[in-house]
């Protein structure tokens, strides 16, 4: 069997990396598909803590995260539409009407 | 450019703070135990999902739905203004 920390170290690193491209991107595309990285990180940490404690509802929990994450993507994709249709430009530098 | 480096310092602290305190820790875990027949546990995952968590599948359900209309409201083509 695969040691926890394994799982641990490879969810870290790709919330890692999702932090990165959410921190240097101007892409609103790019935005959500950082999300997405950090998201499913969370999921494998759910599923790894799961086998490890003999436990199958982190499992469930990992399978309604994936299905949020799907509906929280089809909402955004929507959003970054409309701003697209709005502004013609989904730069996210220039799009600062929601900061203070 | 130098925002861009230093971005990557903050992710690479990150990765750094997760890994030492993962490391670092003794993780005390008691291994899966298989079913006979259920080599991957996906039945006995399967089967909690309709007993034990079945309210929060329906709450799901319409968590579903709710984002397909509002996403399919927010990308339709307005037809007049």
């Amino acid at each position: 069997m695969i040691p926890l920390s394994y799982y641990l170290l490879l969810a870290g690193a790709l919330f890692a990396i999702g932090a990165y491209g959410i921190m240097t991107l101007s892409n609103g595309i790019r935005l959500l598909m950082c999300i997405e990285l950090m998201l499913n990180s969370a999921n494998m940490n759910l599923v790894a803590f799961s086998t490890h404690i003999n436990n199958a509802s982190g499992q469930v929990f990992a399978l309604f995260s994936i299905a949020l994450a799907a509906a929280e993507a089809a909402v955004g994709f929507a959003i970054i539409l409309m701003i697209y249709r709005w502004r013609a430009e989904i730069d996210i530098e220039n799009i600062n009407l929601l900061r203070w | 450019m130098i925002s861009k480096i230093l971005n990557a310092v903050v992710a690479l602290l990150l990765l750094a703070v997760i890994g030492i305190s993962v490391i670092g820790t003794e993780w005390v875990t008691t291994p899966l135990t298989f079913v006979e027949g259920d080599s991957s546990g996906i039945v006995h995952v399967g089967q909690l999902v309709f007993t034990a968590y079945v309210i929060p599948f329906e709450a799901l359900s319409l968590v579903l739905l709710a984002a397909l209309i509002g996403g399919i409201y927010l990308a339709k083509k307005e037809a007049s203004a």
